[in-house]
């Protein structure tokens, strides 16, 4: 390799192959979701009166009111023409436009998926490493067995847990409900704390084994018997050498928990009442809105498509050979 | 003609009292007083909002937000009697033509007067919504003078009352529904008892006392007593619990039978129930077999024992239905109760003579759609096995509400669970479900005689012939049997115990105007 020339055009490529790659896949996300909208069973204006069948008229002016009169691949046309000038169309039930019901959706989803992978890392570093550290000891039982527990445990039993001992119990914090962060930080929090508990905890479960794993496997490497032999100190050893390798799976299954934290939110976000996107799909989805679900989907899979983007960002940071791998 | 419908109100009016006295739980909250004037109660509802626009299909809770937003020409009072609400009096002239008087010195909170020609326009409004069907009769609305309409009909609109009470007929400032265009519904103006504040459809709907509102309690005291009304979306069922138990909230909208026991034990929490005008029933498809032969319906009907259903499904808090007429309706026979063919308990002895005279002795398989919602679904279970005891068996095919739906609108179902939220007035019940053009008539039911009678019976001149009408009516549908009407659900709302003043009426509408906290 001489110097950084041929690296900028090569990165170039890869961005422009990336970016194909998500308009294929959005493309191919809006069709399929289009599609399986319209084939399940279930009519939102019926829907919308709930179980009060009302007159037919009545119904027909609704339906006609809404566009759902025309031709599926008529609406199919003007939803894609629609979406690549960005407008998602307007809600069904409520007229209000998808962009904005989404853009208010965001921000919750986001924080909550980012307070939880927080809580998921700052458990899961400190007790993988020192499970493998002690690999076999009854602290290592016990970590191992902390990390199945939170793997397993459904997140609403989690969560009904801890709302029984801090909101029931203790009263320290309000049972569910959301104050956006701007309007009240502390507020914010407080509403926010268990949701991203209750997240966290699964993802530590996940995490807390593959730190573990890795880091056992990068304790017998080679180059670990040589810095021991160098006389570098465990700590040392433990935390620049072998943790450091061990990241490059850690951060693949980070991602992957990044976007598992995306459908666990429609669970903990229903519970603790937080009106993230998660609420949004489901509560759109039992109410047959298409056009909420199908701007919800979509930018739940940008979040995917950019998490990958980030997990592969994050490889050239933590793995040289990936940087130099792009020279090639 | 005035006081016909005064003794329709009169007699509406007596059906309330039974209706409070059989609450299962609690009765009527004794009165809110003025001096707990003040505060703000936190109303824990099930599911987000959409719309507020009342032109506009929405669905149960958004009318329950509207109801307090936006007023109508005529209320539903406390005790299910249509009550002047925008129209302080209204005279019937003849058979085609009403006359109401305004209230004066009413502005909706936009500070537009509410006058003939914001009435007129909101008739105009009625009519281009989805709704606009149900005043299909209304030839044209004039003004009289600046606090009087005049009503003009192609025939005669003996319901027209009960209409203008429900929310669609709600009467909103032209000056705001001009300037918000689709946006009405996101910031409804109106001149209901309290105005909008804030409005997140998946979170929270915040409004606040209307100063200006006309309302009075029975001592002349100002409504509404809170200052601030908050419906917080709380959708898990569960966690809403809790939060009233914490007193995060203040009220429960909805509570689950289920959980309705658990709530009763806990001193600090009241727990209302109130009989609705609706039903859970089955429905039959008249013209496909085998229940084109009206004994395998009159087979089902009697093999029901509703009085275990209901004692098993709603913990005992909805009433066996023994026909369409509800307990709590003006038109309710309790003389003859099921036209003394159905009562609480199944009558097996004359459904198996049923399935004889029916030619089906052998038994046959029928498959039952309804939804998985818990309550449904359980009463699926018992009717199958309740059903199994006269040779029918029941196959059941539980379905996502979308799906039932779907069969139940396009008519492709044999037979169906459903339930119905019921209305105030026969008439449109009746109407709907049991005239062979019926719009609710998903069945194919049809039958000369009582499509004859159905008329009759809505457009009779009093309250006794009406009733009379269909008492008769009644007794022959469940001689058709084109349903089984199984049970009446209650209205269950739970709240903190120094919440007072709460009023059920039973027609899934929660009037915060009455409610004070202590």
């Amino acid at each position: 390799m001489t110097g950084k020339g041929p690296v900028l055009p090569a990165f170039a490529r890869s961005a422009g192959r990336r970016l194909f790659d998500l308009a294929v896949v959005m493309l191919s996300v809006a069709t399929v979701v289009f599609v399986l909208l319209r084939v399940v069973p279930g009519d939102p204006v019926l829907i919308l009166g709930g179980l009060d069948v009302l007159d037919r008229e009545v119904i027909a002016r609704a339906r006609e009111s809404m566009g759902l009169d025309r031709p599926v691949a008529e609406q199919y046309a003007v939803w894609l023409g629609n979406m690549l000038r960005g407008d998602l169309g307007l809600s069904l039930r409520s007229g209000i436009p998808v962009t904005e019901l989404v853009g208010r959706a965001l921000p919750p989803t986001l924080q909550l998926g980012a307070m939880a992978l927080l809580i998921g890392v700052a458990i899961s570093v400190p007790l993988g490493v020192a499970a493998a550290r002690r690999a076999g000891s009854p602290a290592d039982m016990g970590i191992t067995t902390f990390a199945i527990l939170g793997i397993s445990t459904p997140p609403f039993v989690i969560a009904l847990g801890l709302i029984y001992l801090f909101a029931v119990h203790l009263r320290l914090l309000p049972v569910a409900g959301y104050v956006a962060f701007a309007d009240d930080p502390l507020g914010n929090l407080r509403t926010m704390a268990m949701p991203a508990l209750t997240l966290g905890l699964v993802t530590a479960g996940v995490l807390v084994r593959i730190m573990r794993r890795s880091v056992i496997d990068e304790l017998g490497e080679d180059y670990v018997r040589s810095a021991r032999a160098k006389g570098v100190s465990e700590t040392r050893v433990v935390y620049r050498h072998a943790a450091r390798n061990a990241a490059i799976p850690y951060v693949t299954i980070l991602g992957i928990e990044a976007g598992v934290l995306l459908s666990g939110a429609i669970i903990t976000e229903t519970i603790f009442a937080i009106p993230g996107l998660g609420r949004l799909m489901i509560d759109n989805i039992n109410q047959r809105d298409y056009p909420v679900v199908q701007g919800a989907v979509l930018v739940v899979a940008l979040i995917y498509v950019l998490i990958n983007a980030g997990v592969d960002g994050l490889y050239r940071i933590l793995d040289p050979r990936v940087r130099a791998g792009e020279g090639q | 003609m005035k006081n016909l419908d005064r003794r329709l109100f009169l007699k509406t009016a007596g059906a309330g009292v039974v209706m409070a006295g059989t609450g299962l739980l609690t009765g009527l909250r004794s009165p809110a007083t003025a001096a707990n004037r003040g505060g703000t109660v936190v109303i824990g509802v099930p599911e987000s909002f959409s719309s507020l626009d009342p032109f506009r299909r929405i669905g149960r809770l958004d009318y329950n937000a509207v109801i307090n937003l936006l007023d109508t020409l005529v209320h539903v009072g406390a005790d299910a009697v249509p009550a002047p609400g925008l129209a302080e009096s209204w005279d019937r002239v003849d058979d085609l033509t009403w006359r109401f008087r305004l209230r004066e010195g009413v502005s909706f909170t936009d500070g537009t007067p509410v006058d003939a020609e914001a009435v007129i326009y909101g008739f105009a409004r009625i009519k281009e919504g989805n709704f606009g069907s149900q005043f299909a009769r209304i030839d044209e609305v004039v003004a009289l003078g600046e606090h009087e309409i005049e009503v003009r009909t192609s025939e005669s609109f003996p319901t027209l009352l009960v209409e203008l009470a429900q929310q669609y007929a709600s009467i909103v400032s032209p000056a705001a529904f001009e300037a918000a265009g689709d946006g009405f519904g996101r910031m409804p103006v109106g001149s209901g008892p309290f105005r909008i504040e804030r409005f997140e459809p998946n979170r929270e709907l915040v409004m606040v006392r209307n100063e200006g509102w006309w309302g009075r309690d029975a001592e002349g005291n100002a409504l509404p007593y809170l200052d601030r009304v908050i419906w917080r979306v709380l959708p898990d069922n569960e966690t809403a619990a809790l939060a009233l138990g914490t007193g995060d909230i203040d009220f429960l909208y909805t509570l689950p039978p289920a959980m309705a026991p658990l709530m009763m034990a806990d001193p600090n929490i009241t727990v209302s129930s109130g009989a609705t005008f609706g039903w859970e029933y089955l429905f039959f498809d008249c013209t496909r077999p085998p229940f084109d032969n009206v004994h395998a319906r009159r087979a089902v009907q009697f093999a029901i024992d509703r009085q275990a259903i209901v004692d098993a499904v709603s913990f005992g808090t909805s009433t066996p239905a023994t026909g369409p007429i509800t307990p709590s309706s003006w038109a309710y026979n309790s003389a003859n109760p099921g036209a003394g063919l159905i009562g609480p308990g199944a009558d097996l002895e004359r459904a198996r003579a049923e399935m004889e005279a029916g030619g089906l002795s052998d038994g046959f398989e029928v498959t039952i759609i309804h939804p998985t919602f818990p309550e449904l679904s359980a009463m699926a279970q018992a009717l199958q096995a309740q059903l199994a005891e006269i040779g029918i068996r029941v196959v059941l095919d539980g379905k996502e509400i979308g799906g039932v739906l779907d069969h139940l609108f396009s008519s492709n179902f044999t037979c169906l669970l459903i339930d119905w939220s019921g209305r105030i007035d026969e008439a449109m019940v009746f109407n709907a479900f049991f005239k062979s053009d019926g719009g609710n008539n998903f069945g194919k039911f049809a039958d000369a005689a009582i499509d004859e009678i159905v008329d009759a019976a809505a457009a009779a001149p009093t309250i006794e012939d009406r009733a009379a009408l269909y008492h008769e009516a009644e007794r022959m549908i469940i001689e058709a049997s084109p349903h089984a009407w199984i049970s009446v659900p209650s209205e269950l709302r739970a709240m903190r115990a120094n919440v007072t003043g709460f009023v059920n009426v039973g027609d899934v509408r929660l009037r915060a105007w009455t409610l004070a906290k202590g």
